[in-house]
Parts: structure tokens; C-alpha cells; sequence
């Protein structure tokens, strides 16, 4: 493998991806409104620019002429394979961003008693039957309106992930392919982590009010994308497709919980129950990276992703 | 599988209708960025029943774009009735019939790419949805009208899959002539219906239509429309699912006749 120009390619993906994703962020949000200001169909416009990974896939391989296969090896991973039960990856992608968030709920109410309101889903205005399926109908949309992520993912885990093991040797066996794992997964998580910097900036995820604004919001998007990039790389590099990742980050951007509507953070008292009441989420996160990790490693990866 | 869903994307003329669709977005995009409902001039605007100031563009974009849902779904049965025209034509089945190939996989690919197809364009659908949405006034009956845009795509792509439930079938075991022979008939006889309610029908229905009251009735049973919203995609593709093995279950046997 000539590893130059592994990294060549990969830096021409990061300029397109970055400049393309940038420059629609900046367009589309001129007057510089947070994401509170904003309504929810600015938001939603915004957001399209989660495509811009999946052109700059596109234009990187227009660019360095290494073709358009839709599965296989150095593909762009758009194939679908049920065989060798790999629909198990599907069902997970569907489940697991569901059981990491209540999980995580559930050690919320646990540890921080005072966030927990059994009215706070009155004040959302959401009939209490809705929000028992809620769950069920954030999946269902999840996965018929997966384009936007299917263009992040097709990007990050269809493109660039598959270069950054490559790039660290991650793809044989052993304690150093293993260092190569993690190496890969953390760097592809600073940055997918900097690129929704411009977001993290207008209170995208954590909002505006919270000590150290934004540059604290970075760093925590950054472990974030760290740690959901592991889950992703994991199912992508199993399945040998990305829409098991698309269909899983956009059920979890979806964000399917019934807790979710228990849980009032106003009611807040101390600053550790205030900014940083997503800790348990964060770590149910942590153990589920590592488990994906650890199967990640179980096997030589293969050249494919 | 891939090399019959590729021949299929050929057959339709995929990358060119690709290129067209991407136009056509930005165009779309251009065009909503120009007439965007924020730019106020007093010879587009109007006041409804409720006393808000709506400007025409907005209303003139949110009409077109159910109409274009619509416009998607013909264009599902459109493509794949081509595929099935450009193997007839080229006489593939007969080809195949002499390659190792298992006929699942031909009956699978056509699903397949219905699937595909009845995605992307509902993805598409979406992003003119979006793009729309975002330069729209803020007017709560345009943003309702939106809403209400916003939730029919789900059902009526379930749609799509329920037709081709049907059309698939007939074409494969058929023959395409046949399948539309049968298909003009059903949308004959749709049609005469709509003729005769226009005729015999009570017409005050349509005098009666109250838009406002469909938003009231959709507020007051958003758990009945919840439930409908997941169960009807899960059935949909269920029975889609199920129209494949049976399909397959005929396809096999008429197959198996002709060698």
C-alpha cells in the first residue's frame, strides 16, 4: 500500500468535505443565530448539510480517479449483503441507539433524583400514549428519512474510515494493527467531531449556556463523535456497508426514548446536574465503544474497510 | 444481484435522470431563494379566514409540491415498467435462462430496485420539503400546510409499494402488454368514478371541504395518526415482502414450464 497517497486522497476528501460543509453552514446561517433562535425549517435547511460528505466522496473520487464500485473492496460501501447473517447488524443499528439512550435515562433518574418530573412530557405537549410509542415512530422515520445521514455516513465511515486504517495498519492482526484501531477511531472522531464545530458554535447539541462556551461544546463533540464513530466504524467494517451506520445514526439522531420525557434538567440544582446531566449517557457510551472495539478486533479486519 | 440492479439503472437511463434530478433540486432551490415567501410585496399577498397575512408564493409552492409527491410516485411505476419494456425487448429472461442463475434473483431485483427507486425519490421529496420549508413565512396555517406535506410522504410511498405488490407480479408472469392492458383498465374504471360522482355525486361534499378542520381532526388524533404512521410503512413492506415469495412461488413454476 503506498501509504503518500493514501494520505493525498484522504486530505483531498478532508478539503472537500470540510470546505463544502463550512461554506453551507456559513450560507445558510449568515446572521449568525444560535439554534435556539432558529426555526425549526432553518434547522432542518441546515441540516442538508450533511451531504456534504457524501459529495465530497463523490468529487474525491472523481478527483483521484479510484472509481465508483459499489461493494467490494476499496469501494464506496453503498452494497448491501445479507449473507453470513450480516441483517444482525441491521437489527442492531436499529436497537442499540435506542437501548444506549434509555440506558443511559435510566442512570440519569437514578443518580441525579432531582432531574426526574413525571409531568416534565405535559410541558413537551405530548399525549402520554405518544410518548409510550415515540420510540417506535422515531426508528420508523429514522429509517425512511435516512438520507441526511446516509450522506454523512457515506462519507466519514464509507470513505474516510476506511482510510484511516489503512493508514495505521489497523487492517492485520496483533498489538500493533490493534493500536492502529484505536489510533484510527479516535483521530476519525476529532474529526467528525470538527467538522460540526460551526453547529457546536451556534448551541447545536449542548446549546450556548454552559462555562466555557463553545470551545468546551467542541471537545465534547469530539469524545462524542469518538465513541459513536467506534459503533459505527464497527457495524460498517462487519457489515461492509454504510446503510447499517445511516440507519443507525439516523434513528439516533432521531432520538428514540420514552424517558426523554421524564427527564427535566430545569429542575437542575447543582452546576453538575445542570451541564452535565448527559454524563451517564456518555458513559453507558463508553462501554458500549469498548464492546464494539473489542469485537472490532476479535478478527483481521479486512482490506475492504 | 448488483450486475441485474445495475443493468436495471441502465435501462432507465440512471445516470442521466440522476444529473436532471440534481438540476432540477437546484433549480428548485434557485427558484425558492428568488420567490421566498419572506419577501413581502403587497400584490402577492392574501388574508385568510383567520385574518393572517399569507403571501401567494408560499401557497403557490406548497400546492406544487404534493402534486410532485405525486409526480414521484408515477415515476416509480414509470421506471420500473421500462425495465421490464427493456428485458422484454432484449429478451434477458430467455438470456437467463441459460446462465447458472437462480430466478429468485431476478424476481428479488425488480422488488429491489422498486425499493430503491420508491427511497430515493422519497428522499427527494424530503429535501424539496426542506428546501421550501426554510424560505416560507411563518404563518401557522402555511407551516400546518407544511406539516401536513411533511406527513403524507410516508404513507404515500407505502403506496407505491402497494401497487407494485400488484404490478410486479403481473409483469413477470404475464408479460408487460398484458400488465398494462390491466393497469389502464383499473385507472379507466378510477376514472369513470370520479366521472360519475361529478355527475350523480353530491357535490356539496366538496363545498363542505373545510382544510382548517382536517388540521383540527389531525391535532385531536395524533395518536390514531402516530400508530398509523409506524404500523403502515412495517405493513407495507410486510406485505411487499410477501407479494416477493409469492411471485417467486409462480415465477419458478412458469419458468420451469418454459425450459
Amino acid at each position: 500500500m503506498n501509504k503518500k497517497l493514501e494520505l493525498k486522497r484522504l486530505l483531498i476528501y478532508l478539503a472537500f468535505s470540510f470546505g463544502l460543509a463550512y461554506a453551507w453552514f456559513f450560507i445558510t446561517n449568515m446572521k449568525f443565530e444560535t439554534w435556539q433562535e432558529m426555526s425549526s425549517a432553518k434547522e432542518s435547511f441546515i441540516a442538508l448539510g450533511m451531504l456534504a460528505p457524501l459529495l465530497a466522496h463523490i468529487l474525491t473520487r472523481l478527483v483521484t480517479k479510484e472509481g465508483f464500485k459499489l461493494y467490494g473492496k476499496d469501494s464506496m460501501m453503498f452494497g448491501i449483503s445479507l449473507k453470513d447473517k450480516k441483517w444482525i447488524f441491521f437489527v442492531l443499528a436499529i436497537i442499540l441507539p435506542w437501548i444506549y439512550i434509555e440506558l443511559g435515562n435510566v442512570l440519569t433518574i437514578l443518580f441525579f433524583r432531582e432531574l426526574y418530573d413525571p409531568e416534565y412530557y405535559l410541558k413537551l405537549e405530548i399525549d402520554k400514549r405518544i410518548l409510550y410509542i415515540y420510540p417506535l415512530a422515531a426508528i420508523i422515520s429514522g429509517v425512511f428519512a435516512s438520507f441526511a445521514a446516509f450522506g454523512e455516513e457515506a462519507g466519514w465511515r464509507g470513505y474516510m474510515m476506511p482510510k484511516l486504517l489503512k493508514l495505521f495498519g489497523a487492517e492485520g492482526e496483533g498489538k500493533g494493527a490493534f493500536r492502529g484501531r484505536i489510533l484510527a477511531v479516535i483521530i476519525g472522531g476529532i474529526i467528525w467531531g470538527l467538522w460540526h464545530a460551526p453547529l457546536t458554535c451556534t448551541g447545536h447539541n449542548f446549546g450556548t449556556d454552559y462555562p466555557g462556551f463553545p470551545y468546551v461544546g467542541i471537545a465534547r463533540m469530539c469524545l462524542f463523535c469518538t465513541l459513536i464513530g467506534i459503533m459505527l466504524t464497527f457495524i460498517t467494517v462487519k457489515s461492509g456497508s454504510v446503510w447499517p451506520a445511516a440507519i443507525m445514526h439516523a434513528v439516533l439522531n432521531s432520538g428514540p426514548s420514552i424517558l426523554n420525557g421524564y427527564i427535566n434538567t430545569d429542575l437542575a440544582t447543582t452546576w453538575v446536574t445542570k451541564y452535565y446531566s448527559g454524563v451517564w449517557q456518555l458513559l453507558v457510551l463508553i462501554v458500549l465503544a469498548a464492546i464494539c472495539l473489542k469485537l472490532l478486533s476479535g478478527k483481521k479486519v479486512p482490506a475492504k474497510a | 444481484m448488483g450486475g441485474l440492479l445495475y443493468k436495471d439503472f441502465v435501462s432507465i437511463k440512471g445516470k442521466a435522470l440522476s444529473i436532471t434530478f440534481i438540476v432540477l433540486v437546484i433549480l428548485f432551490l434557485v427558484f425558492r431563494v428568488i420567490f421566498s415567501g419572506n419577501y413581502i410585496n403587497e400584490n402577492f399577498m392574501a388574508v385568510t379566514e383567520a385574518g393572517e397575512m399569507v403571501n401567494m408564493l408560499d401557497v403557490i409552492f406548497l400546492t406544487i409540491l404534493p402534486s410532485v409527491l405525486y409526480v414521484f410516485i408515477m415515476l416509480v411505476s414509470f421506471c420500473f415498467n421500462k425495465t421490464v419494456v427493456y428485458d422484454e425487448k432484449n429478451k434477458v429472461r430467455s438470456y437467463m435462462l441459460a446462465l447458472p442463475l437462480d430466478k429468485k434473483k431476478y424476481v428479488a431485483s425488480k422488488y429491489i430496485f422498486v425499493g430503491i427507486l420508491t427511497y430515493v425519490f422519497l428522499s427527494l421529496y424530503y429535501i424539496l420539503l426542506v428546501i421550501n420549508n426554510a424560505f416560507m413565512s411563518d404563518v401557522e396555517r402555511l407551516v400546518n400546510s407544511a406539516n401536513l406535506c411533511m406527513a403524507i410522504a410516508v404513507p404515500s410511498m407505502c403506496l407505491v409499494l402497494i401497487m407494485h405488490m400488484v404490478d410486479i407480479p403481473f409483469n413477470l408472469l404475464f408479460g408487460n402488454v398484458k400488465a398494462r392492458t390491466f393497469q389502464t383498465i383499473f385507472w379507466l374504471m378510477v376514472g369513470f368514478a370520479v366521472v360519475a360522482f361529478f355527475l350523480f355525486g353530491d357535490l356539496e361534499i366538496l363545498d363542505k371541504w373545510d382544510f382548517l378542520k382536517l388540521i383540527e381532526w389531525a391535532d385531536k388524533h395524533a395518536f390514531e395518526l402516530t400508530v398509523v404512521s409506524i404500523l403502515s410503512p412495517v405493513i407495507s413492506l410486510l406485505l411487499f415482502y410477501l407479494s416477493y415469495r409469492i411471485t417467486v412461488f409462480f415465477y419458478e413454476r412458469k419458468e420451469g414450464m418454459d425450459e
